[in-house]
C-alpha cells in the first residue's frame, strides 16, 4: 500500500471532517452532488481554502461561473481565495456579444481539444495538491456519447491523481442525463439535498474509508458551510465519578438523598407556575458556588425574564453570567435542527467545560427543533451528556394542574434517572405546592413530600407532610380530619 | 499548391466559417471563403479558380441556388450543407447541382473523407 494513500485532507468543514472520520483520504476522486443552491460549489471553496491554507497548491476548475464572481463570492462568506489558482473555462460575455455560437461540428468535436490541452498546461504548471472542478458534468457536452464521456473522465480523473493530485468535482444531474456514470467512477460521493426540515448533507460512499452514515444537518450562510453531524453517544464518553452535587437547600438535599448524582439526567416535572425553572436555577447557583460553570438554554421564556425571576428570589443569575459561570440561551423557535442544537450543547461540555445543563423544556425543544423524531433526539442527547459526566435538568410540564398524576405527557420518563415533581395542592381552600421525589437510579431518596414555596428569600421547603393522606390527588385530606 | 486545388466555403455565420476553414486548412487546402451573398456573387464574377465548393445554406435567401447553379455551371462539385433534411431542400438542392447533402452538425472525420474523395476526384477548373 503507497504510505501517502492513508494521508487525509481536512476539508475546511469541521462538521464535515468528523462525518468522514478525519476528513478525505488523498488522491483520491469524489463527487459533489445536488441540485440547484444546496451548497456545492461553496463546499468545494471550504475544501480550496482549507489547502491553500496549509499552504498547498491548489486549482480551481470552473466551467460555469467566471472567476471574479467566484472570489467575490468566497469572500462574501469569509473565504480566502487570494492563493488559489483558477482556470476559467466559463464562457465570457463574447461568446454571446460575437455570436461565437457554432453548429457546423458538434462541440465534442468543436471544444474538446483545446479545452483538453488548456487543463493539461494547467495541471502541469500548478502542480495542485487539491482540485476543484465544478460542473464536472458539463464536459459531457464536449464528449460524442455516453461511452466517450464515461472514458474521457475516467482518463481524466487517473491523469489527476497520478499526480497526487486530490479531485473534488460537482456533478448537475437531472431526470433526462442521470449522473450514475459518475458515481461509480468516483471514490466517494457526498449528497447535499434540501427538505422540508433544511438542508442535509450525506455521505454516500466512501471507498477505503468508514464513514458517519445517514443525513446530517447543513447550514449555509454568512459563513459559508457548517455541517452537524448526528450525535451519536457512544462514540463520546469521559471516565468519571457519579458524585454528588447538592443543591444548596438542605430539606431537597434531604428529599434527594444528598443531591443529584454527575451524568444523570433529572425531570423537574411539573404544571404551569410550579416553579420548575425556579429550582433549576437554584442547582445552578450551587454548582456556581462549586466553581462549576452551567448553561441555561431556554426555549419558552426569554432571557430578560428568567434574569429578572433570578433577581427576585436571590439566585443571583446576573453575577454568575458575570462569572463566567452560567450561559443562558434563548433558542427561538425553528432556528435548529436538533442536530444543530446539539452542536452547541457539544461546545459547551467539550470546550467550556460546561458541568451542568439545563433545558428549559422538553415541551419548548418538541415545538422549537425543526426535524422529525425529536424524542430520538432528545434521548441521543441526554445520553451523550450523561455519557459526558455532565448534569442534565430538563423542565418537563405536565398539562393537568391537579388531579391525576403524571410525570410527563410525552413518551420520555424512560430517560429520567431522577425524576422531582412538584405539585399544587389545595388544602382548607388554599393553594399550596409540593414537592417530592418519585424516582432516583442511583441511592436512596425519602419517599414522603414536603411542602414547597418560592419567596422573596428564595426557595423554601418544609418539613415531611407526613400528617397528609392523597397528595398525588391534588386535594389530600390531613389524617384523621373528618370525611 | 495552385490556385485549382482551391475550394470554396460558403456560410453566413462567421464563427462556423472560421472553424471550418480551420479544419479544411489542417487538411492541407487553401480555400476562398464567402460570408455573404454578395462575396460569393463577386468570386462567381470574377471567375476564381476553384476545385470544390461547400454551401452552407442556412441564413440564405433563394438566391443562394442561384449561385449554386452557377458553380455547377462551371463543373464545380458541390457539397451542400443544411441544418436539417426535408424532401423538398433535397430537390432544390440536387436541381441546382449539388453532389452530395450532409446535415449539420458535421462529424469531422466523414466531411474530411469526402473532401478528400472530392479533392482527388474533381477534374478540376480552368476558370
Amino acid at each position: 500500500m503507497n504510505p501517502t494513500t492513508r494521508e487525509r485532507l481536512a476539508t475546511g468543514i469541521t462538521g464535515l471532517d468528523e462525518i468522514l472520520h478525519g476528513g478525505l483520504l488523498a488522491g483520491r476522486t469524489y463527487l459533489v452532488r445536488g441540485g440547484p443552491g444546496t451548497g456545492k460549489t461553496t463546499l468545494g471553496m471550504h475544501f480550496l481554502a482549507a489547502g491553500a491554507l496549509r499552504g498547498e497548491k491548489v486549482l480551481f476548475i470552473t466551467l460555469e461561473e467566471d472567476e471574479a464572481r467566484l472570489r467575490t463570492d468566497a469572500a462574501q462568506i469569509g473565504l480566502d481565495l487570494s492563493n488559489v489558482d483558477f482556470l476559467d473555462l466559463s464562457p465570457g460575455s463574447d461568446y454571446f456579444a460575437e455570436v461565437q455560437a457554432y453548429d457546423i461540428f458538434t462541440p465534442a468535436e468543436v471544444e474538446r481539444e483545446p479545452i483538453t490541452n488548456r487543463i493539461m498546461e494547467a495541471i502541469e504548471q500548478v502542480a495542485p495538491v487539491r482540485v476543484f472542478l465544478d460542473p464536472l458534468t458539463q464536459m459531457r457536452y464536449l464528449a460524442t456519447d455516453v461511452f466517450q464521456f464515461r472514458k474521457q473522465v475516467l482518463s481524466f480523473l487517473r491523469f489527476l491523481t497520478e499526480r497526487n493530485a486530490t479531485v473534488l468535482f460537482t456533478s448537475e444531474s437531472n431526470a433526462v442525463t442521470p449522473d450514475d456514470d459518475l458515481q461509480f467512477m468516483a471514490d466517494g460521493i457526498i449528497d447535499l439535498a434540501f427538505d422540508q426540515y433544511g438542508r442535509n448533507l450525506t455521505v454516500a460512499k466512501l471507498r477505503g474509508s468508514d464513514f458517519a452514515g445517514r443525513s446530517h444537518a447543513m447550514k449555509l450562510d454568512r459563513r459559508g458551510m457548517a455541517v452537524f453531524p448526528i450525535l451519536a453517544p457512544h462514540e463520546h464518553h469521559v471516565t468519571f465519578v457519579h458524585a454528588t452535587m447538592g443543591s444548596g437547600l438542605p430539606e431537597l438535599d434531604r428529599l434527594l438523598g444528598g443531591g443529584i448524582e454527575r451524568g444523570t439526567i433529572t425531570f423537574l416535572s411539573g404544571p404551569t407556575g410550579v416553579g420548575k425553572t425556579s429550582l433549576g436555577l437554584q442547582f445552578i447557583k450551587e454548582a456556581a458556588a462549586r466553581n462549576e460553570r452551567s448553561v441555561l438554554f431556554t426555549l419558552e421564556e426569554d432571557r430578560d425574564m428568567i434574569l429578572a425571576r433570578s433577581d427576585q428570589i436571590q439566585i443571583g443569575a446576573r453575577a454568575m453570567l458575570e462569572k463566567g459561570m452560567l450561559t443562558i440561551e434563548k433558542i427561538e423557535p425553528l432556528q435548529f435542527t436538533p442536530d444543530e442544537f446539539a452542536q452547541r450543547v457539544r461546545l459547551e461540555v467539550e470546550e467550556r467545560n460546561t458541568r451542568l445543563v439545563m433545558i428549559d423544556s422538553v415541551s419548548g425543544y418538541r415545538l422549537s427543533m425543526r426535524g422529525q423524531d425529536l424524542v430520538s433526539q432528545l434521548h441521543a442527547l441526554t445520553k451523550y451528556l450523561q455519557n459526558m459526566g455532565v448534569a442534565v435538568l430538563l423542565t418537563v410540564e405536565t398539562a393537568q394542574l391537579t388531579g391525576d398524576f403524571r410525570v410527563t405527557d410525552y413518551e420520555i420518563s424512560y430517560l429520567a434517572d431522577n425524576i422531582i415533581f412538584l405539585r399544587y395542592l389545595e388544602i382548607n381552600g388554599e393553594l399550596h405546592k409540593a414537592i417530592g421525589v418519585l424516582k432516583k437510579r442511583l441511592g436512596d431518596f425519602e419517599k414522603t413530600l414536603r411542602e414547597f414555596e418560592i419567596t422573596g428569600e428564595g426557595i423554601q421547603i418544609g418539613k415531611p407532610l407526613t400528617n397528609l393522606r392523597g397528595i398525588l390527588t391534588g386535594t389530600p385530606t390531613w389524617v384523621g380530619q373528618a370525611g | 499548391m495552385s490556385a485549382t486545388d482551391r475550394l470554396l466555403i460558403v456560410g453566413s455565420n462567421a464563427r462556423n466559417q472560421d472553424l471550418l476553414a480551420a479544419f479544411i486548412h489542417r487538411l492541407g487546402y487553401a480555400i476562398l471563403r464567402a460570408d455573404t451573398l454578395a462575396m460569393l456573387t463577386q468570386l462567381l464574377d470574377d471567375a476564381q479558380p476553384l476545385r470544390f465548393a461547400l454551401v452552407d445554406i442556412t441564413g440564405f435567401d433563394a438566391a443562394i441556388w442561384e449561385c449554386c447553379a452557377r458553380l455547377h455551371a462551371r463543373d464545380i462539385p458541390l457539397l451542400i450543407i443544411s441544418p436539417r433534411q426535408s424532401a423538398a431542400m433535397r430537390q432544390l438542392a440536387f436541381t441546382h447541382g449539388a453532389q452530395t447533402i450532409m446535415e449539420k452538425p458535421l462529424v469531422m472525420r466523414e466531411l474530411a473523407d469526402a473532401i478528400r474523395g472530392f479533392m482527388q476526384a474533381a477534374p478540376g477548373d480552368a476558370g
